[in-house]
């Protein structure tokens, strides 16, 4: 099954090409141009990945990212930012980031990073299941 | 021209550095599309070679996109030149509306993260200003983000500016400068050392959502 990636950022040439070439690879991406449009798709589609730009008009992807992991810890998250400083890095990270790349991106490493954040997420999604397995064992004792 | 206090002086080595940032993440944005164009264009390239052939229209695109970003780029490495150039003299003559035209675009991204859009008004007629240009951009930059703090309904700023004897006037458009907050935050930091600096003043405007700016054509002291 291909890698699902939310695309997340305000330059939409950017996402329109980008979003082009991860196609090529075999991904199936879709796009926002805002943090709030991304929140919006995600109430309704679910993704192995999202890609979030950090500088972004309404609210930042720190703020967006916040949210993301607030409502759905499973998802993961890599920041994309043309501001390549450590505190952001840091903070990205202490906030639930999988990952944190600067642009202009390498797709290729790009893309790797895209395989590792879905097999995190898979085995997250696995844990979450077993858990409720478990739980529903319990409750019922059958 | 009064000495310049030295907190003011720090401030201002920090606005500079805050706009050099902006620059900096704007220049990325366009490499950023630049990389992704000739990715695909890779891409297409080695798609052409397996499927025998190439298609025009879609490279003539991302041809098109390419130029676009250089433009951009170019636009905004000039406005960096000419910013950076800001602090070349303590005190010069200069147009105006050219330099609230450059502080518009340097602060663009600032006003963008608020979902502000700035214009500057033509004057109709130019108007020259004698002063410190980098200090006189660090107080209107300083003005910009109080607005963007408080933005009035219509989430638009409108700069104009007009000479009367000589005095300048700088009006700014579209914030609510009637909230209590709003005054004290535009007079906090560097903002009595830059007035006395430039020997302005800030005043409300005469309609609601106004504020102004008056600035002598020449400074106290020359």
């Amino acid at each position: 099954m291909a890698t699902k990636v939310l695309l997340v950022d305000d330059e939409e040439e950017f996402l329109d090409v980008l979003g082009e070439r991860m196609q090529v690879r075999g991904m199936e991406v879709k796009t926002s141009a805002s943090a709030l449009q991304a929140l919006e798709t995600l109430e309704k589609e679910s993704f192995d990945v999202i890609i979030l730009d950090l500088m972004m008009p309404e609210m930042d992807g720190l703020e967006a990212l916040k949210l993301i992991k607030q409502n759905r810890p499973e998802l993961q998250v890599i920041l994309l930012t043309g501001h390549g400083t450590i505190e952001k890095g840091v903070e990205a990270m202490r906030l639930g980031a999988m990952d944190f790349v600067e642009k202009p991106a390498d797709l290729e490493t790009l893309a790797g990073k895209i395989e590792k954040a879905r097999a995190r997420k898979m085995i997250l999604v696995e844990r979450k299941v077993e858990e409720e397995i478990r739980d529903i064992l319990v409750r019922k004792s059958w | 021209m009064p000495a310049f206090p030295q907190t003011a002086g720090w401030g201002g080595l920090k606005f500079f550095g805050r706009i050099s940032a902006s620059i900096s993440h704007e220049l990325k944005n366009a490499l950023s599309i630049v990389n992704e164009n000739a990715g695909l264009l890779e891409d297409l390239a080695l798609l052409a070679d397996s499927k025998g052939g190439l298609d025009i229209e879609r490279v003539k695109a991302l041809s098109a996109s390419i130029g676009r970003q250089v433009k951009r780029a170019d636009n905004i490495i000039r406005n960096m030149n000419k910013f950076a150039h800001t602090v070349d003299f303590e005190i010069k003559t200069f147009d105006l509306q050219e330099y609230l035209e450059l502080t518009a675009a340097v602060s663009a991204r600032l006003l963008a993260a608020k979902s502000m859009t700035l214009k500057v008004i033509p004057a109709g007629q130019q108007v020259s200003l004698t002063t410190s240009p980098f200090f006189l951009l660090y107080l209107i930059w300083h003005l910009l983000d109080c607005c963007s703090q408080w933005p009035g309904p219509e989430k638009s700023l409108d700069v104009s500016f007009s000479r009367d004897g000589g005095v300048i006037s700088i009006c700014f458009k579209g914030c609510m400068t009637q909230e209590p907050g709003f005054m004290t935050q535009v007079m906090d930091g560097d903002s009595q050392a830059l007035l006395t600096l430039l020997g302005a003043n800030i005043a409300p405007g005469t309609r609601p959502h106004e504020m102004e700016v008056h600035i002598p054509e020449t400074p106290p002291g020359v």
